[in-house]
């Protein structure tokens, strides 16, 4: 199967066995119309596992201790992915774990209950909550320069979780899944164990990491967590970091199921917006609007992801996921809508702007005030 | 010929998708017709089933209403339960348009109400719910929402509900309830003898190709799925085709027929 | 047109009181035997058991009203149970059915390793009066949704009998001049069954004619 560049922009096309979208970044369709998202989910089937465990392991054996120091440091939420990654790696691997949660800006009670849950559960946990003013002008300056709503968030995730395990002379850092390989995008990593700060920067961050921190007008002291460790911290305190989902087939599903299990997770009484779910993102309500500018940008929301995941896990086929995202995708996020404007100190014609620098007018236009699809799931 | 039935939980007045036994509220009754046209839908099922899935406090008329709401919707069988205590509550369900009646936990705390209930309405309306859970070797068998053990083996159960009146036998997977990872055959497999009730599995639909491995198993007789989600729309006529297409043995019906008779003889009064 | 269903207490008449509605019958669901007399055509529902539904068609009165109004040649459909009380007995239980036919009913025997289960639930197709009579604008096999345990599985001076295939072949439908039985549901069959019900509905009208 030969990979072929994404068509030219003018209908958008799905993949021919999930939904991910052509008017997604760097995705790629072979000549059987499938994604590189599907690909991977098929070489996957195949690929020598074990060989990738023996990798983990010699990885981890590098890093373990058994003076009873923290050996490694996992970013959670209290949500699905992370929980699994921390239990994986104590349980299974006999590693001492820290567990790091940036605390978000607009936390939901579900994901706050989660997280104790989960921390109950038996793991060390360090809350690290940047000054909220901080967090707030770097969210508002990544929602209007970047479309990112929660992008000072996205910042600390990355560079205050890397910050503490280097500050604590941790060398091992396991964030969970690579959503470049696993959803469809570049494919640097995908036979690449250990990386370095300078790939999460330029490819997580989608490059505008020192823009959003100079347009911000934040003050250097204020900054701190959300910059990275410095050469020199890097130089006393080195650090490999590691997506979970290189070692072991990544299964969002699986997570959901052990978290459930083991570690205290609950899932929303209703489905959440945007999707037909109820089991994932429960931690912060800027989520939705993370999801909702996606849409926007590209065509795609929660729903789709998600059903692209279930039909890639043999859990739906293509045309009931087709079903499913027309029906739940791009949701408006109304009902958080005054706790955004608060966040952000923005009117709803200000916010309404915001959402219209963004809309790609080759696939939305507005009806009744909302951006509306020209094109149809297919 | 084998059947398909389509599973709707319902709790105080929203229906509910469901994950190893952990609700998600999906929508209302509104959102259901609106989402799955009924009239149309049910040419692609055998039978409905509708199952008041309330943990708290229950609602017995509403959710006669609502068992009369979805009846009314089509000419099928409907099978109505959960929580039925009573021949009262059994007589509520039967004249709000249930044909058959799902008992589960009552074959576990009042077992001469079931015999009474075969006595009274047939046994043949009578269905029994069995929800199991895989243990160390074997299944275990669960009641009221997976929580209380029966306490004795599979084989002795499926024996209790029969000699208590059982017409038809569901067994649903706990496991694979809501996983979309497929039917847990092993569940058929593991019962000693083929039972001369009917077999009805459900649990862990998620695609056409899970409804088709079920209905191919030789001591399956009916399939069932409560997977709101994922048949959204007029999938379920896709599934027949499907079936058809596996050679499983399915009834047809023919298309346009219904329409063409709607009031034939309103000018005969 | 005036059909009555007879409502013996045994059975949900909703979904055949839905049909007729459809159908655009005026009908009307009684338990008083005396408005059959008023009756262009008689439904008899049944579902449960033999005997109580025995004790209620005598408790009510209804067996002189049915056999009238079978007299005056004017059709009467039996479904399921209802269709079992027209014959003479039943293994099922003890009391004398209707005896309008000679017939007796039995028990199905399973045979679950060739997935004959019992009682016999499930849609099933019918055979032997493709496109005629009851089954006219039904293709070769219309499919019909069974649920007994009990059947009729032979019928003197057959005429317009229908069959379906258990471990053994029953009677799965029959119509003597205006006496018809269903063992199916026609209710509860899709756009079949409904076609089923009209076939009935427009065979008695023209019957009614002649007889007047």
């Amino acid at each position: 199967m030969t990979a072929v560049a994404a068509p030219p922009r003018t209908a958008p096309t799905w993949c021919s066995h999930c939904l991910a979208m052509s008017t997604r970044p760097r995705i790629t369709f072979d000549d059987r119309g499938w994604c590189n998202a599907c690909r991977w989910a098929e070489q996957k089937r195949t690929l020598d596992w074990d060989a990738r465990l023996a990798e983990l392991h010699a990885l981890l054996d590098r890093h373990r201790r058994t003076d009873g120091r923290f050996d490694c440091v996992v970013p959670v939420s209290g949500g699905k992915d992370g929980s699994y990654v921390a239990h994986a790696l104590k349980h299974r691997f006999g590693m001492n774990p820290l567990a790091v949660t940036v605390a978000p800006a607009l936390p939901l009670p579900l994901g706050e209950a989660n997280l104790r849950a989960f921390i109950a559960s038996g793991y060390d946990h360090v809350l690290v909550t940047p000054d909220p003013e901080a967090m707030r002008v770097l969210n508002r300056t990544g929602f209007v320069e970047m479309g990112f709503p929660y992008y000072g968030w996205l910042i600390a995730i990355q560079a205050a979780v890397l910050r503490v395990a280097a500050g604590m002379g941790v060398g091992l850092v396991f964030y969970g899944e690579d959503g470049e390989v696993e959803y469809g995008g570049s494919t640097e990593t995908a036979r690449t164990p250990v990386y370095g700060v300078d790939y999460m920067q330029r490819v997580y961050l989608e490059g505008g990491y020192e823009r959003v921190l100079d347009a911000s007008g934040l003050p250097r002291a204020k900054q701190q967590l959300f910059r990275f460790p410095e050469r020199d911290l890097l130089a006393r305190s080195p650090l490999d970091i590691a997506h979970w989902s290189y070692f072991e087939n990544w299964d969002p599903y699986r997570n959901y199921l052990v978290a459930k299990a083991h570690c205290g997770l609950r899932e929303a009484d209703e489905t959440n917006a945007g999707t037909f779910t109820n089991f994932a993102q429960n931690d912060q309500a800027l989520y939705a609007l993370h999801t909702y500018l996606m849409y926007l940008k590209f065509g795609f929301g929660r729903a789709t992801q998600d059903a692209c995941i279930e039909v890639r896990r043999g859990a739906m086929d293509r045309r009931q996921a087709v079903n499913l995202v027309r029906l739940y995708d791009g949701h408006y996020p109304e009902e958080f809508v005054p706790l955004y404007l608060e966040h952000y100190r923005m009117t709803q014609g200000e916010f309404d702007a915001v959402l219209d620098r963004w809309a790609n007018r080759a696939l939305f236009e507005k009806v009744d005030g909302r951006w509306t699809p020209t094109f149809t799931v297919t | 010929m084998r059947r398909v039935i389509f599973t709707l939980l319902h709790d105080r007045g929203r229906f509910q998708l469901s994950r190893n036994f952990r609700l998600q509220a999906i929508g209302d009754m509104r959102w259901l017709l609106g989402n799955y046209a009924l009239p149309q839908v049910s040419r692609g099922l055998d039978e409905l089933l509708v199952l008041d899935v309330t943990r708290g406090a229950r609602d017995p008329m509403a959710f006669a209403a609502a068992v009369e709401r979805i009846a009314g919707e089509c000419f099928i069988p409907v099978t109505a339960g959960g929580g039925i205590a009573s021949l009262d509550d059994a007589r509520t369900l039967l004249r709000h348009g249930a044909d058959k009646l799902l008992v589960n936990g009552a074959f576990h705390t009042d077992p001469t109400l079931c015999r009474s209930l075969a006595d009274t309405f047939g046994r043949q309306c009578i269905v029994a719910g069995i929800d199991v859970r895989r243990a160390a070797s074997g299944y275990d068998v669960l009641t009221a929402h997976g929580t209380t053990p029966v306490g004795v083996p599979l084989d002795d159960w499926v024996a209790h509900v029969q000699a208590h009146g059982a017409g038809e036998l569901l067994f649903q997977s706990i496991d694979r309830d809501g996983t979309g990872m497929g039917l847990d055959l092993g569940i058929v497999d593991a019962l000693a003898a083929q039972p001369d009730a009917p077999v009805i599995l459900m649990g862990g639909v998620g695609q056409d190709a899970h409804i088709v491995e079920g209905l191919m198993h030789a001591r399956v007789s009916a399939v069932a799925t409560a997977n709101l989600l994922n048949f959204i729309g007029d999938a379920f006529l896709d599934t027949r085709t499907a079936l058809a297409a596996a050679g499983v043995s399915v009834a047809r019906w023919d298309d346009g027929e219904v329409v063409a008779l709607r009031d034939r003889f309103a000018e005969a009064a | 047109m005036h059909v009555v269903v007879l409502d013996l207490g045994t059975s949900n008449v909703r979904s055949l009181s839905a049909a007729l509605a459809f159908l655009g019958a005026r009908h009307s669901v009684v338990t008083d035997p005396a408005m059959i007399a008023t009756a262009t055509h008689v439904v008899l529902p049944g579902v449960g058991a033999w005997d109580a539904a025995v004790h209620a068609l005598d408790a009510s009165g209804a067996r002189a009203a049915l056999a009238a109004h079978v007299r005056r040649g004017r059709p009467l459909l039996g479904i399921c149970l209802g269709m079992q009380l027209l014959f003479e007995a039943s293994e099922e239980g003890t009391r004398p059915g209707l005896g309008l036919l000679p017939g007796r009913l039995r028990r199905l025997v399973a045979d679950a390793h060739a997935g004959h289960a019992v009682p016999h639930a499930r849609f099933a197709p019918v055979h032997g009066q493709a496109g005629r009579g009851l089954f006219e604008g039904l293709g070769d096999a219309p499919c019909f949704y069974f649920t007994h345990s009990y059947a009729l599985h032979a019928l003197e001076d057959e005429g317009e009998t229908a069959w379906c295939h258990h471990a053994a072949p029953f009677v799965a439908a029959f119509a003597r001049g205006p006496l018809c039985g269903a063992q199916f549901h026609p209710e509860k069959s899709q756009g079949t069954g409904l076609r089923f019900l009209a076939n009935f509905l427009a065979r008695g009208a023209a019957e009614v004619a002649c007889a007047a």
